[in-house]
């Protein structure tokens, strides 16, 4: 008789503790685990991997369960890792949450490198958006990804891991949909020799899940949201993307996928943009001067802006 | 029942053989944002839980 009191395992009647909707099963702590870490491994394995790989660890609960997946798989993998985290430099916030991202290599036994917007930049973020009128969002994304870049070629790191899930895929391939920018979905930029190519090991993984793995492994904690965080876009897409998937189960792996799967349909007969050097600092951007330069130039003219090659 | 909500709030409520599921839909609380832990263990929302249980409910995603 099923005692909806204490849910059980689909597997092995130990005590549930996640209902998997779209496979309709209920999952243990182990098998709940197993998993997560079957669909890392099945992601790293398809994949032709260097013999060492970072791993985009910000310090909160996807990178952290990223690392830990990683870790507990870390015998099967054909390579080793370390962590790379980016300090953007916010007061009162970043400070906390990098102790926490040390605290949890140290504990894990990962190497991990530290590299500062301040050093970088030679401006926080604080200082960025205190001297722009651009959203600190996209101040930040645009130098975290340069930031990163260059903490890899530091440590000779041509492939990085990143936490990003299934429900982050949904919400852009959903995003995509509603801006129209097609480009963004057939074209993009043809493979290059100076970034780092990026792999997304929890892409087949739901944002609960990756959040119940770090429980389970007692590495969720509730830290602070970041301050410069808004409503955007973003947010009201999950938001209706969660409405689907309580009605319709699977509505957010179908939208994850669905970008995926038109691409492999169309082959290589989209066409992919090479990247221009910038005329400023060199490296390949999408223009004539890239992203990067411009956010600075806007920010900081002349002598203050940084050296950031 | 006692709900802890992500805000700490605290709720007395009856189950009345309503999942937690059930029971969070009706405070206008998606399920699918949340996790729900009885006595510091993770269970499944499906779970009906019995009158003198205390249910915490765990965000798991912001705002953003």
């Amino acid at each position: 008789m099923v005692d909806n009191h204490q849910k059980t395992c689909t597997h092995c009647l130990r005590p549930a503790v996640y209902l998997d909707r779209v496979r309709e099963i209920h999952l243990c702590r182990e098998h709940l685990m197993a998993f997560v870490e079957g669909q890392v491994l099945a992601h790293l394995e398809k994949t032709n991997l260097p013999p060492v790989i970072g791993i985009a660890f910000s310090g909160g609960k996807d990178s952290t369960a990223l690392l830990k997946a990683f870790c507990r798989i870390h015998n099967d993998l054909p390579c080793s890792f370390l962590a790379m985290t980016v300090d953007e430099g916010i007061e009162g916030y970043r400070q906390d949450t990098i102790r926490a991202a040390e605290e949890i290599c140290r504990v894990l036994g990962v190497p991990h490198h530290i590299i500062r917007f301040q050093d970088v930049f030679g401006h926080s973020l604080d200082q960025l958006v205190a001297g722009s009128e651009r959203n600190a969002c996209t101040i930040c994304g645009i130098l975290r990804r340069r930031a990163l870049e260059i903490l890899a070629r530091r440590l000779e790191i041509r492939v990085i891991a990143t936490g990003h899930n299934q429900d982050d895929h949904a919400q852009t391939a959903i995003m995509n949909a509603i801006s129209g920018d097609e480009k963004k979905i057939f074209s993009g930029f043809a493979e290059s020799d100076w970034y780092a190519r990026r792999i997304k090991p929890f892409a087949r993984v739901s944002e609960r899940e990756v959040t119940l793995y770090a429980i389970l492994n007692g590495l969720f904690h509730d830290l602070p949201e970041c301050p410069y965080a808004v409503s955007s876009l973003r947010g009201e897409v999950r938001t209706l993307l969660y409405r689907y998937e309580l009605k319709h189960p699977g509505s957010m792996r179908n939208a994850a996928r669905c970008e995926e799967e038109i691409r492999q349909r169309l082959g290589g007969s989209f066409t992919r943009n090479p990247y221009q050097a910038c005329v400023s600092c060199g490296w390949p951007g999408s223009g004539r001067v890239c992203q990067v330069c411009k956010v600075l130039n806007d920010t900081w003219t002349g002598e203050d802006k940084a050296d950031h090659i | 029942m006692r709900l802890i909500l992500p805000d700490q709030r605290e709720l007395q409520l009856e189950v009345n053989q309503r999942t937690i599921e059930e029971i969070l839909i009706g405070m206008s609380i998606d399920p699918l944002t949340t996790l729900v832990s009885r006595g510091g263990e993770i269970i499944p929302e499906d779970t009906i839980p019995k009158e003198d249980d205390i249910i915490k409910i765990i965000q798991i995603s912001h705002g953003g």
